[in-house]
């Protein structure tokens, strides 16, 4: 934010570059899940939504509840490695993220995916 | 000699410390990150071979390339300790892959680690990173092997530490079949 409380909007480059360094993360995280524990996979996923999300609200993207949601995603990346259960908090996430999409404007109603 | 009741301060920072993986986007004092270094190095070492070698970084560029490929990295940091082993020192004399001297590199990244914190910075060691590439964009010759990045920064949110396992579970006064809690 700026000290007058205006979002200071990235540049395309700077959302390029953000783009390209979380491709090259995934690609990483793909080779290093030959190496490192199967547990690590989810968390590996897990993470990479949040690095998106970071990127999507950099990029413009304002939704309460997908804030929420990615605020979720950091306590649990940045906070104390406990070994409670991913696949409850993953169900509940993915649950939340339903709803939070469902009645999103982030979704248009135009056009089709492109692949 | 009488023990004091109130632990020392270094103990506070000892029993203090937890990993911190988010930072704030402020840069690292230089004077203070002389203190941190000096810390490392005093490190016990077998031997005193020292076999290690450390390459501090804090250009933006660089520690963009070293998180892409560090995926336990994660959040940015405004500083990177990458801690090597020195194969070329290594303590034994067969060259095989496991060698005291990767012990020595874990003992000085904990110095620096207790040193951050006592100075009100935070970090966390990271050894989910891709060994190759780290080696070519720090330049490290093949000798140096990165061992641990350690990111360091100042912490972003408050610090909390996981749950230990119990101490009855883990240590044991004078030999493992004694299970005599009397010291726990
Ligand atoms: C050798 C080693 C490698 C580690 N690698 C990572 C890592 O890649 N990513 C990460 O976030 N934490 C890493 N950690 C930090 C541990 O998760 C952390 O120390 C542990 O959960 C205990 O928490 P505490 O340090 O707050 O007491 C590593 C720790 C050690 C000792």
């Amino acid at each position: 934010m700026k000290p007058g409380g205006t979002v200071t909007q990235p540049t395309t480059e700077e959302v390029t570059e953000e783009l390209v360094l979380l491709a090259t993360h995934l690609l990483n995280c793909a080779r290093g899940l030959f190496n490192e524990p199967q547990a690590y996979g989810p968390i590996r996923c897990l993470d990479a939504a949040r690095r998106t999300f970071i990127i999507a609200e950099k990029a413009g993207l304002r939704d309460e509840r997908l804030a929420d949601i990615r605020a979720r995603l950091d306590d649990f990346m940045c906070g104390p490695m406990e070994y409670h259960d991913l696949s409850d908090f993953l169900d509940e996430l993915c649950a939340a993220l339903l709803t939070a999409l469902k009645g999103s404007d982030v979704l248009s109603s135009a056009g089709g995916e492109r692949g | 000699m009488t023990l004091p009741d109130q632990p020392s301060d270094f103990m506070r920072v000892l029993l203090g410390r937890s990993a911190v993986r988010d930072f704030t986007p402020e840069a690292i004092d230089p004077e203070v990150l002389r203190r941190l270094l000096d810390a490392m190095i005093a490190a016990p070492s077998a031997g005193n071979v020292q076999a290690w070698a450390f390459v501090a970084v804090q250009d933006p560029r660089t520690l963009k390339l070293l998180r892409a490929f560090a995926p336990g990295i994660i959040q940015p940091a405004p500083l990177i300790v990458a801690a090597c082993f020195d194969r070329s020192r290594a303590v034994k004399d067969d060259g095989e892959f496991w060698d005291e001297g990767l012990l020595c590199v874990a003992m000085a990244v904990e110095n620096l680690l207790l040193a951050a914190h006592s100075e009100g910075l935070g970090g966390c060691p990271v050894a989910s990173f891709r060994r190759d590439s780290v080696q070519e964009i720090l330049e490290l010759p093949k000798h140096l092997e990165p061992i641990i990045l350690a990111s360091i920064g100042h912490p972003a949110r408050p610090l909390a530490s996981p749950p230990r396992r119990d101490r009855s579970e883990v240590i044991r006064h004078e030999t493992w079949g004694n299970r005599d809690a009397a010291h726990n």
